[in-house]
């Protein structure tokens, strides 16, 4: 039997969820079809032992757009917050650890210790960044008419598209400390790489809680993100499947798309479908359909850098040496910019890199419900590391996680000792379908073009909704949005 | 590009080639021309004249999916072909842009063979991926000789070689002692004849004896290209530069009169939707120039304003005056329009400033009937 339905979601990560919580707000008919048996994507939560919840791959908060937040009533579905702002923390191995806060007196008293000229930099810094990057938001997510004007043609994007992150930052401050923490939110690309710049711009033009900049922790861990996607989804009448892998994508003699069919043999017809997967991992259901130069192109293996997930499970409150930081941040364990380069030159050579960086948050300081009373966990984004990497992810996961907690021993005194738990997320694990997800992917035309070159497929009716969808993978909705927005926008046009 | 190589004809060529004039086509050592230019596209014209055509980039497809993936790759469909048939037609980009034009020849139900004068082979081996089918380039693994001009066919029958054969028609003989494949494949009315390599020298000598009563001469590359010229083809490299990237939508069919190679009906095909979309704004023409003197690549001008430019250009020694292809602007592509040339500043040869070019139909020349066939 077939049934039908005005669309498809494939995935039902935040982005799809997203998705089809616009599409059947307007009334449309939707499936949200998902291979797993939960929901939630890489908004997923896992348990370790005696009654530790952590999030397996979703590491921080920082993107949720507030839009959609409000247009799908999140907070009516159980969104809550444990902190909306923390600090970003530099781990410094002399001690001498970089603060940055929303309060700029205090962010340019912890930079002076470094550098008395990027102190002075700092505030007027900050003013003009943020303000070029809330420009960019029209461009990047906010589904703007065709042929509208954004910030995207503004000389001074152009400047960083071709611009290393680096040489960005070089050029406006001088202290390894403040160059390395903020560089490493470009850590898709080497600081090297043109365009790399771009992906600061995108970082800064995020906003948490109304926050612009803001990093949050949601309370309950990320589950309860996804579960008030889902909740919204199916308040507005979606239909949530789990366990419904899809074998096959069907198209018609016109190379429209027709529906789904199911591993199980079951077809889902719809004229309408939106993937949450990887542009490469949705056309690749549609191959026999897509033009010659299309298929080239997804054959072509582009994966470099990855990152990888950690995450420490402690028996008490984990201690940093040096100088004072609160412990509801985001550290930053990178020395230089120089460390960036050099981890991403080791991980496109497919060995993981001598000096790892990382960024680190402690949730459970953020939210006692995460862990047992006086337990903690460390959540740790390790990267770039290799995607593929020499000898296999199987054979350099233990490698990977001792590297992690010896590198991390020497800013949090004791850790090995108070160790109970380790979980780690290999790129291979993590999977090829969320590579856009996971800041593999990214590249600077991507950053530019306009929004609908990311949702639209060659494939009439087919539209990405995932982290594809976005012009830097994260924890959004963006990219749901502007996939709906466009699905209306083409119908509109028939 | 690999190393150079040479035709099975080598020895025959260098031994005529008294200019020593060599030119590579896809990296193959040729023959630029033999003495002159001139003579050797008269005698194509006029009489008989043989042509090394050993360099055409061929490629064999075979495997149960062979005609399915033949339909998909070209304008047109592979299904109506039986074996020993041929017909000509385009691959284009994803966006519908040219990638390249040649012969598809239907050997067996199983088994095509692409001929054509550019190489594409990384694009056609990328796109067999999906399909059950085997690719193999055996270019220059035969002899080809094409024998061009009003005494071909008798200069094969002299030669005692069967010439009842079909336009785009080519079938397997056995020629006094060597097996050959005779084929229709060429744009002058003539035959071409593909041989083993090791028969190649006896090939050529059986032809230059038995034309030698008719005035045969070995013709180079440079005179082929002018007969190419005054059939009004445009070919890929010397005339366009074939869409390269997946997503190139220039050069369109119908700006380089190639539309005629395409079968609209034949669904399916790499690139038909853009194409059915696309609305070239030039079209492709033929200008004869009132000079002797070749203008390739010169904007041409109606009014004092720009209207197209011509693409390869060369002395037409049949029509005694320099011609050119030219793509113009569709408003002004009508018979009898004149242009003027205006080659840029210290560009070009400063007789051609405003020298005026003429639209006249294409082709520029007609084969010649042949004679006594």
């Amino acid at each position: 039997m077939t049934r039908a339905y005005d669309a498809i979601v494939i995935g039902a990560g935040v982005n799809g969820l997203a998705a089809a919580s616009y599409l059947a707000m307007a009334g449309k008919s939707v499936i949200v079809l998902e291979a797993r048996d939960a929901v939630g994507g890489l908004c997923d939560t896992g348990r370790f032992g005696d009654g530790f919840l952590f999030s397996r791959a979703a590491h921080t908060l920082y993107a949720l757009d507030s839009v959609v937040i409000k247009e799908l009533k999140l907070s009516r579905h159980g969104l809550r917050f444990a902190v909306r702002d923390i600090p970003l923390v530099g781990l410094r191995s002399d001690g001498k650890h970089l603060l940055l806060t929303r309060d700029v007196r205090t962010s340019v008293r912890r930079i002076a210790h470094h550098s008395e000229a990027d102190a002075s930099a700092w505030a007027q810094y900050r003013r003009d960044w943020f303000a070029l990057a809330r420009a960019m938001r029209s461009h990047w997510w906010r589904a703007s008419p065709e042929g509208a004007e954004t910030a995207a043609s503004d000389e001074r994007v152009a400047r960083l598209a071709r611009m290393g992150a680096g040489a960005w930052l070089d050029s406006r401050f001088e202290s390894d400390a403040l160059k390395a923490t903020l560089g490493f939110d470009a850590h898709a690309l080497s600081p090297l790489a043109a365009g790399s710049a771009l992906l600061l711009l995108w970082r800064a033009a995020q906003e948490m809680c109304g926050l612009q900049g803001a990093v949050a922790v949601p309370r309950g861990g990320f589950r309860t993100v996804a579960d008030a996607f889902a909740g919204a989804a199916r308040s507005h009448g979606a239909e949530l499947r789990t366990g419904a892998r899809i074998a096959d994508l069907s198209t018609d003699r016109d190379g429209g798309v027709t529906g789904a069919v199911l591993a199980s043999g079951e077809l889902i017809a719809a004229p309408l479908v939106l993937s949450s997967l990887s542009r490469r991992a949705t056309l690749s259901y549609v191959s026999a359909a897509l033009g010659f130069g299309e298929a080239a192109d997804l054959a072509r293996v582009r994966r470099g850098t990855q990152m990888a997930r950690v995450t420490l499970a402690l028996d008490s409150a984990p201690a940093i040496a040096g100088s004072v930081v609160p412990l509801t941040s985001r550290f930053i364990v990178a020395e230089r910019l120089e460390s960036l380069v050099a981890a991403h030159g080791a991980a496109h050579r497919g060995e993981l890199p001598q000096e790892l960086t990382m960024e680190v948050t402690i949730p459970s300081a953020a939210d006692t419900s995460l862990a047992p009373a006086g337990r903690h966990l460390l959540s740790v984004l390790v990267g770039p590391v290799p995607a593929a990497v020499a000898g296999g992810w199987r054979n350099a996961k233990p490698v990977l996680a001792a590297k992690v907690v010896a590198a991390l021993s020497r800013h949090f005194t004791g850790l090995a000792r108070r160790l109970v738990g380790v979980e780690v997320l290999t790129p291979d694990e993590i999977g090829e379908p969320f590579d856009d997800a996971f800041g593999g992917a990214v590249d600077t035309a991507r950053l530019l073009a306009d929004w609908r070159a990311r949702v639209r497929t060659p494939i009439s009716g087919l539209i990405l909704c995932g982290a594809a969808a976005d012009p830097v993978g994260a924890v959004s909705g963006h990219g749901g949005r502007m996939a709906a927005a466009f699905a209306f926008e083409e119908q509109g046009r028939k | 590009m690999s190393e150079l190589r040479a035709t099975p004809f080598h020895a025959r060529t260098a031994a005529a080639n008294r200019d020593n004039a060599w030119i590579t086509r896809n990296g193959v050592t040729l023959s630029e021309r033999f003495e002159s230019v001139e003579p050797e596209v008269l005698a194509a014209r006029l009489n008989v004249a043989i042509v090394d055509i050993s360099w055409r980039w061929r490629t064999r497809i075979e495997g149960a999916a062979a005609e399915a993936f033949l339909s998909r790759l070209v304008t047109r469909d592979a299904a109506t072909l039986a074996p020993g048939q041929s017909f000509k037609a385009l691959w284009l980009s994803d966006a519908g842009g040219v990638r390249g034009a040649g012969v598809i020849a239907r050997f067996g139900r199983e088994s095509f063979e692409i001929v054509a004068t550019a190489t594409d082979a990384e694009w056609v081996a990328s796109a067999a991926g999906g399909f059950d089918v085997g690719l193999r380039d055996v270019s220059c693994e035969t002899g080809g000789l094409a024998v061009v001009g009003p005494y071909a066919s008798v200069t094969l029958k002299a030669a005692e070689l069967a010439t009842d054969i079909e336009p785009l028609a080519f079938r397997k003989l056995s020629w006094r002692g060597l097996d050959v494949t005779l084929s229709r494949w060429g744009e002058h009315g003539g035959y071409e004849i593909w041989c083993e390599p090791d028969d190649a020298i006896l090939v050529w000598d059986r032809l230059m004896r038995a034309g030698s009563e008719f005035g045969i001469v070995a013709a180079g590359v440079a005179a082929a290209d002018v007969l190419d010229l005054e059939a009004g083809i445009a070919r890929p490299t010397l005339d366009y530069r074939p869409a390269r990237e997946g997503d190139a939508a220039e050069p369109a069919p119908g700006s380089l009169g190639l539309d005629t190679l395409v079968d609209e009906a034949h669904k399916g095909f790499n690139g038909r939707s853009a194409y059915l979309a696309s609305q070239p704004p030039r079209r492709l023409v033929g200008v004869e120039i009132e000079s002797a003197e070749p203008a390739p690549f010169t904007p041409l001008m109606l009014h004092d304003k720009p209207a197209g430019h011509t693409l390869r250009s060369a002395y037409s020694p049949t029509l005694r005056r320099a011609i050119a292809l030219a793509s113009v602007d569709a408003v002004a592509a009508v018979t009898g329009a004149t242009f003027s040339l205006s080659p840029p500043p210290g560009f070009a040869t400063p007789s051609l400033r405003k020298v005026a070019a003429r639209i006249v139909p294409l082709p520029f020349v007609s084969p010649t009937a042949s004679i006594g066939a």
